[in-house]
């Protein structure tokens, strides 16, 4: 029996907030200022489905805001005649403030 | 009803069991510990006791059902033997002479054949009953296998190479190691090499490289989305997490109303929020 948490590997997905900042400096390049903007949330999560029905879901058109995320990538890790493994990236916006 | 066609919705892989796996036989294995069957003590198996298997096809891998005891003896003397019996298993498998292996007749057994047999027969009480017989082969496959659970984890697993334990494997194992032949083929037990492979595949990029999930949940919980689907119910990742999970064509297909419902998940996750 292991030292370890039964249930401590079954983390399958990771998510990353991140920002962009604009940086307001004086002559000398100092920044005297950052405002931040562009904020998201992005979503690695791993998924699978049987062997036939993988499609991918990192297509054109999609629409996004704070409330849904867009699928930014959909990578096929592994797939064999039981199932498909993969990759699925969502990227969504944060709210203001 | 379910149809063949039906498209299976993407499960979370939080949503499904890990396979099981016997980590103390993995310690036992890796650090040097033997099983207890017919009599002897069997250390875990090297990746060239599975090359020498692998280079007669022996029944014990390729054909099961087909595996006599005289073929479990000389798994077991392969794998206590080792490099000592090279030769033997060669001049077995690729004979230059002599008539053709019947089991019955004696006389066309060969040095690794007599070998085998003496190894087995040392050991071996001939009164030991057929279910004793058929639990200890079991055990022998279960130590057998623990050499595989490392490279369960790589995703894609083996190299695709047509000898599974062949050149292009020992190559790329001794290379992964940076081990000499010697030692990757017949000192390392399997079982610390595909760990040994699984981490540096990890550590070279792989972020893939994780204990493999247990396909029988997996099939269960491939039945339950569907059924779900069908129904039009939501699937409680879609509950949990409804920004990133959208309903699907089929659920809105078999129940239009659900995107009412959807939609006003994702309201009250706002309120929520704000």
């Amino acid at each position: 029996m292991g030292f370890g948490v039964s249930t401590a590997d079954n983390i399958s997905q990771n998510t990353a907030y991140s920002v962009q900042a604009a940086d307001k400096m004086d002559e000398n390049g100092a920044i005297l200022e950052m405002t931040t903007y562009g904020g998201i949330k992005e979503t690695t999560e791993e998924v699978y489905t049987d062997a036939g029905s993988f499609t991918n879901l990192a297509v054109n058109a999609q629409v996004g805001n704070t409330t849904a995320a867009v699928v930014m990538s959909h990578t096929l890790i592994e797939s064999n005649t039981d199932y498909a493994r993969a990759s699925k990236v969502s990227r969504q916006a944060l709210t203001t403030g | 009803m379910t149809t063949t066609s039906e498209v299976c919705p993407l499960v979370p892989a939080s949503y499904i069991k890990n396979k099981a796996y016997d980590g103390d036989g993995e310690i036992w294995s890796i650090a040097g510990g033997g099983i207890s069957v017919f009599g002897l003590r069997v250390k875990a198996p090297s990746l060239g006791v599975f090359s020498l298997l692998e280079s007669y096809e022996s029944p014990f891998i390729a054909h099961p059902e087909d595996c006599t005891l005289l073929d479990v003896w000389r798994v077991l003397y392969i794998n206590d033997r080792r490099e000592k019996c090279v030769q033997e298993v060669m001049d077995w498998a690729y004979p230059s002479h002599g008539s053709e292996f019947v089991h019955e007749d004696t006389t066309t057994w060969r040095e690794f054949d007599h070998n085998a047999f003496a190894f087995g027969a040392e050991h071996y009480d001939e009164n030991t009953p057929m279910e004793e017989i058929a639990q200890d082969v079991e055990k022998l496959y279960k130590w057998f296998l623990l050499a595989f659970e490392g490279f369960e984890m790589i995703p894609g697993g083996g190299s695709g190479a047509a000898w599974w334990f062949g050149a292009e494997t020992i190559g790329s194992m001794a290379a992964a190691l940076s081990a000499r032949p010697c030692e990757i083929l017949w000192d390392l037990p399997l079982c610390f090499v595909g760990h040994a492979v699984a981490s540096h595949a990890r550590m070279n990029g792989n972020n893939n490289v994780k204990r493999p999930k247990d396909v029988a949940d997996m099939k269960e919980k491939f039945e339950e989305a569907k059924d779900r689907e069908r129904n039009g119910v939501m699937h409680p990742w879609q509950v949990e997490n409804p920004e990133a999970w959208p309903l699907t064509e089929q659920q809105i297909k078999y129940k239009p109303t659900i995107q009412k419902e959807w939609d006003r998940l994702l309201k009250e996750r706002k309120n929520v929020k704000a």
